[in-house]
């Protein structure tokens, strides 16, 4: 390529046959940069932001219903318990049933322990036991209180946050 | 310029990201060689070239020509070069001395070669940025001093001005040292 500025001096002229042979990074460097270039093809891929939304719904849906589950589960159940060896039935009644008489039957186990395991909500619950279908009894493990709705004493149980 | 750079730039755009494979090692060496000359240092270039070849692939669908895509791409190595440039100098590190280039696999480089090679590398890096750029696309790359304008932004008068004050540069630092 004739060209007036080409140099013609002998130190340049060897100068640039030096400075044209080739100087490879390598293709470690095609590796690195393809590795990048998926990864971002992958980030970039039409729809993938809605995917991503769709997703985090998705997951907060389930975080809440795992939340919502553990609050009601094992974790913040109440356990109601009364010994009556001699009963054909007992009933628990009060304010987390609505005061269904039958809504909530306790089950018999060794030595006449009856129990039975409710998932309450934080809050404070009236309530006692029926037995027998007609004998109302209150919780003597818990602290009664006088209610002027019903002629018995009621339990009060608080559930913690 | 290869024939098959426009067929490998619209299966790049197309969706073929496996293409973008074959762009780059058809870019890869010369674009190498002069990163390594431009910093003078093998991490810098390669970080430099990284980033430029990840900004190809980004800004592909801008390149109006595609058979001038090496054309396009190597005007964003330059300006990746210069900032490279810009944040060594603002670290206030020194142009290494060290050897940038990489010799090919079965040449064999005698210590006299080796020691001219040093020398070149020695000049080089004493050259202010400007005419070191300036030189290396004139007389490394040969490119015309309408396509060093369009890249640098600089007039072809001042080019030519950086382009002659590094020939004498170098001459003057590497005069003897061929024969030494």
């Amino acid at each position: 390529m004739p060209d007036a500025d080409r140099p013609v001096d002998p130190t340049l002229a060897a100068l640039l046959r030096e400075l044209r042979r080739p100087a490879d990074l390598g293709p470690a460097l095609d590796t690195r940069v393809m590795a990048l270039v998926r990864a971002e093809r992958w980030f970039r891929k039409p729809g993938f932001r809605r995917r991503i939304r769709v997703t985090c719904v998705a997951a907060a849906a389930i975080l809440v219903v795992a939340v919502w589950i553990a609050r009601d589960g094992p974790g913040g159940s109440v356990q109601f318990a009364i010994d009556a060896p001699s009963a054909g039935s007992i009933t628990l009644v009060g304010d987390f049933n609505d005061w269904d008489p039958s809504g909530t039957p306790l089950q018999r186990g060794p030595a006449g322990r009856w129990v039975v395991d409710l998932a309450l909500k934080p809050g404070r619950y009236r309530y006692g036991y029926l037995v027998n279908g007609h004998t109302w009894m209150a919780d003597t493990r818990r602290p009664a209180t006088p209610d002027p709705d019903f002629a018995e004493p009621t339990s009060l149980l608080t559930v913690q946050e | 310029m290869d024939d098959h750079l426009p067929v490998l730039v619209q299966r790049v755009l197309s969706g073929d990201v496996e293409a973008f494979a074959n762009l780059v090692a058809c870019l890869r060496p010369r674009f190498s060689r002069y990163a390594l000359q431009m910093l003078g240092n093998r991490e810098d270039a390669e970080e430099a070239l990284q980033d430029t070849l990840l900004r190809v692939y980004r800004r592909l669908a801008t390149c109006r020509d595609p058979a001038l895509v090496d054309a396009w791409a190597f005007r964003i190595l330059v300006n990746r070069c210069r900032t490279a440039r810009a944040r060594l100098i603002r670290h206030d590190r020194r142009h290494p001395l060290a050897v940038p280039g990489i010799p090919e696999p079965g040449v064999e480089h005698p210590a006299r070669g080796q020691a001219w090679r040093e020398e070149i590398d020695r000049a080089l890096a004493r050259l202010p940025d400007d005419q070191r750029e300036a030189f290396l696309l004139r007389h490394v790359e040969e490119l015309s001093y309408a396509e060093m304008a369009e890249i640098t932004g600089a007039g072809v008068s001042a080019l030519k001005m950086r382009v002659m004050r590094a020939c004498e540069s170098l001459r003057r630092a590497l005069d003897g040292a061929r024969d030494a």
